[in-house]
């Protein structure tokens, strides 16, 4: 448990450096009228979205293995994800290996992030409601979730700025997340884990995603040369 | 019997041997031992071989992706060894789970193994850095030896698509018998290069690295490098460290002989006696023996002037006490004069002006002995109490001070503080006596507040003026007026030496 905690010490001075931090290119007025005060480079924008990102997967982790934990303290031994039905978003494909990856364009690339974030906002406050009415769920775990659906707003505000920045103005057509996740209610208790677990499990992979999708755009955008591409 | 129990024993034996021969069976279960992605762009799958069943198989590894229900075969069975299945870059999708499963088959049939799912960012763990080596940069005071590698070969660093952390370890080898110390392991960031300060001289070190992409598992530590510190400054500093100890260890000895030789001259160079006082008659080292009689005997000789025969003076008591009619006393004691009559003419003027009322109240039980001892111009009385004290001694030293201020200080005899103070001392009744100075009778009753801190003055050769008094027991009033030393009112009583013994068991009591 020491570990566990000493790792939430670390995350709070993490958070709190980078609530700090994230806030401002979002009260950052747009750049037509103003223009003097709240310029942000672009360098910078990329450097935190990275860290929000690399943030949001380390806790995604966490989380994940204290639902095992937790599982197994329930007496629940193996919990089949069924496969992949909400592990990927199915609006749009977003790409699966480097290679792929390394062919789309930055476009794609920022509007494959902001589609993952956008589809995760949702679920992840319904599993952090959802957790609150465990018996006993580790505090470690509804703290993380919290920590979870928070974060992710700001990733998606933090996005919205970049594809301004880089993109421009009427760069993207932006929609607001669709509401295509059915609600899920359910007395099953049973269902409820499951489906529970079954969202933070496809959260991580996806926030690895999204990480290394940002790590590779910043690449591109600050050192264009060292970063081999297409 | 035997017979048959023989043939059935022959008969299966010849059985066994058969079908061991003969006999094939279809394979057993393989089984997928790892798969691992070292830079999380490929991977490799390994499996083990069930028992082969006595027949040539083969082994196939089928595996299907999350999200299709097409079963594709492995695309490579040969770069990465004996059974083993390579997925390259085209074949490896990330963030989906592989489900795989080997299949074994001979002749007779075939064996499928457990499926296992498999999500390449799970599996990856990198190749170990290469290029390790070790160089010792040699600053003037601080030496230091600096680690230096290279990333895995095949980890993608440039393009961001992975970041690799490492983590240094080095240990001192000790050749021989002793026991190798432990590894010390250094976290070294994403840096290439690591610096180890102050390494120990004449030790040598081995080092390795291993690296982490991203979450994944540590890779394998990287081969040792090794590295030597040379000792060369401390064989010149050993060697001066000796010269330094034998110079001084010579040069002690010399000292050490020299003084040996010649001891009583290099004392007194060095220690010069300080002058011992000399009294003449006086044999210093009565003094050492501690027996107070044969000191007092020793002192008092036929020459000393204030000794005189008794039956040649004329002894004359000396009272010196005022009444006081608030005072509440029991007994008076009285200094002797000795001298004759001037200290009597002297204090009887004193008398009438001020007073010093000296009460004792003492038990004649106290075996306590006292003995006079005169010094020039003093009385003093020495106490020696020899035996345990019997009774209940008290003692009260009333000092009683009525003078006027002016009176007071034309009687700088008596009371050269000049005080009004009195000290009204209330003891209880005891058995009371005179103290009678004398010289033949060792019983004197002591004389009150045997204290050199309350003279005040000494009137002539033989009267001493005490000031203070302090009772033992009882109850004191002190009404103090002007320039009363705190001695005086606080009752701080302060023995001399060698009056302890009497002021011990008075206190006591």
């Amino acid at each position: 448990m020491k570990k566990t905690t000493v790792l939430q010490v670390c995350m709070v001075f993490v958070v709190c450096s980078l609530q700090a931090v994230i806030g401002s290119p979002v009260d950052c007025p747009d750049q037509d009228t103003a223009g003097v005060s709240c310029i942000i480079s672009l360098e910078k924008l990329l450097e935190r979205a990275v860290q929000h990102a690399e943030l949001i997967h380390h806790i995604a982790e966490e989380s994940k293995l204290l639902f095992d934990e937790m599982l197994i303290s329930f007496g629940v031994v193996n919990l089949h994800i069924s496969e992949g039905t909400m592990c990927s978003p199915k609006t749009v494909s977003v790409p699966m290996s480097k290679t792929e990856i390394q062919q789309i364009s930055d476009k794609w690339l920022l509007h494959s992030v902001l589609i993952l974030v956008q589809f995760w906002i949702n679920p992840l406050v319904d599993v952090q409601a959802s957790l609150m009415n465990y018996q006993n769920a580790p505090s470690a775990l509804v703290d993380r979730s919290k920590l979870m659906s928070t974060k992710i707003t700001s990733l998606e505000q933090g996005i919205l700025v970049l594809i301004r920045q880089i993109l421009g103005e009427g760069g993207l057509v932006v929609e607001g997340p669709e509401d295509t996740s059915d609600h899920f209610v359910s007395s099953d208790t049973f269902e409820t884990v499951r489906r529970d677990y079954s969202v933070i499990y496809c959260f991580r992979k996806d926030a690895h995603k999204i990480q290394t999708l940002l790590k590779l755009l910043k690449c591109r955008q600050i050192d264009k040369e060292n970063c081999s591409l297409f | 019997m035997w017979r048959d129990a023989e043939q059935a024993l022959t008969l299966m034996f010849l059985l066994s041997w058969i079908s061991h021969s003969m006999c094939h069976s279809p394979p057993g279960r393989p089984r997928i031992t790892r798969c691992r992605s070292p830079e999380k762009e490929t991977f490799t799958c390994w499996w083990e071989p069930g028992s082969t069943g006595g027949l040539p198989s083969s082994y196939h590894l089928y595996y299907r992706k999350e999200s299709s229900l097409e079963v594709s075969e492995c695309p490579d069975y040969h770069k990465a060894g004996n059974n083993s299945c390579y997925f390259d870059k085209r074949h490896t999708s990330l963030w989906i789970t592989y489900n795989i499963t080997v299949v074994a088959s001979n002749a007779l049939g075939e064996a499928y193994s457990e499926s296992v799912e498999v999500d390449v960012m799970d599996i990856v763990q990198s190749h170990p850095p290469e290029n390790v080596n070790v160089t010792l940069m040699q600053t003037t005071n601080s030496p230091y030896f600096l680690v230096q590698w290279q990333p895995p070969h095949d980890a993608d660093t440039r393009s961001g698509w992975v970041t690799i952390k490492y983590e240094v370890r080095l240990k001192i080898e000790n050749r021989g018998h002793e026991e190798d110390s432990d590894w010390e392991s250094y976290s070294a960031g994403k840096q290439l290069e690591f610096s180890i300060y102050s390494p120990q001289p004449g030790a040598n070190y081995i080092v390795q690295v291993r690296c982490k992409l991203d979450q994944g598992l540590w890779s394998e530590w990287s081969p040792s490098a090794f590295i030597k510190i040379p000792d060369n400054t401390s064989d010149t500093q050993n060697a001066f460290m000796i010269i330094a100890v034998t110079l001084m260890v010579i040069i002690f000895l010399l000292t050490a002989g020299v003084l040996t030789v010649k001891m009583k001259p290099v004392k007194h160079f060095l220690l010069p006696p300080v002058p011992e006082p000399k009294i003449s008659g006086l044999d210093t080292r009565l003094l050492k023996s501690g027996k107070s009689e044969e000191i007092f005997s020793a002192l008092i000789t036929p020459g000393y002037p204030q000794i005189a025969q008794r039956s040649d003076r004329q002894v004359d008591y000396l009272v010196v006490s005022d009444y006081d009619e608030e005072m509440d006393f029991n007994g008076k004691a009285h200094l002797e004069c000795q001298k004759g009559d001037n200290c009597l003419t002297e204090t009887a003027q004193k008398v009438s002006q001020n007073s010093i009322q000296i009460t004792l109240n003492s038990s004649q039980d106290l075996s306590t002995t006292l003995s006079e001892h005169v010094y020039p111009g003093t009385v003093s009385n020495q106490l020696s109490a020899t035996s345990s004290v019997l009774g209940e001694p008290r003692q009260l030293l009333q000092l009683n001070c009525n003078g006027s201020p002016e009176k007071a200080q034309d009687q700088n005899a008596l009371m050269s503080s000049g005080s009004k103070c009195e000290i009204v001392s209330i003891h209880p009744a005891g058995l009371m006596g005179y103290v009678e100075v004398d010289e033949e009778k060792r019983d004197q009753t002591p004389l009150a507040g045997e204290d050199y801190s309350m003279v005040t003055d000494v009137i002539s050769d033989n009267i001493l003026v005490l000031q203070d008094s302090l009772p033992i027991q009882g109850h004191k009033e002190v009404k103090c007026d002007k320039t009363f030393k705190a001695e005086e009112t606080g009752g701080v009583f302060e023995p001399l030496g060698y009056l302890e013994t009497l002021t011990t068991f008075l206190r006591g009591s």
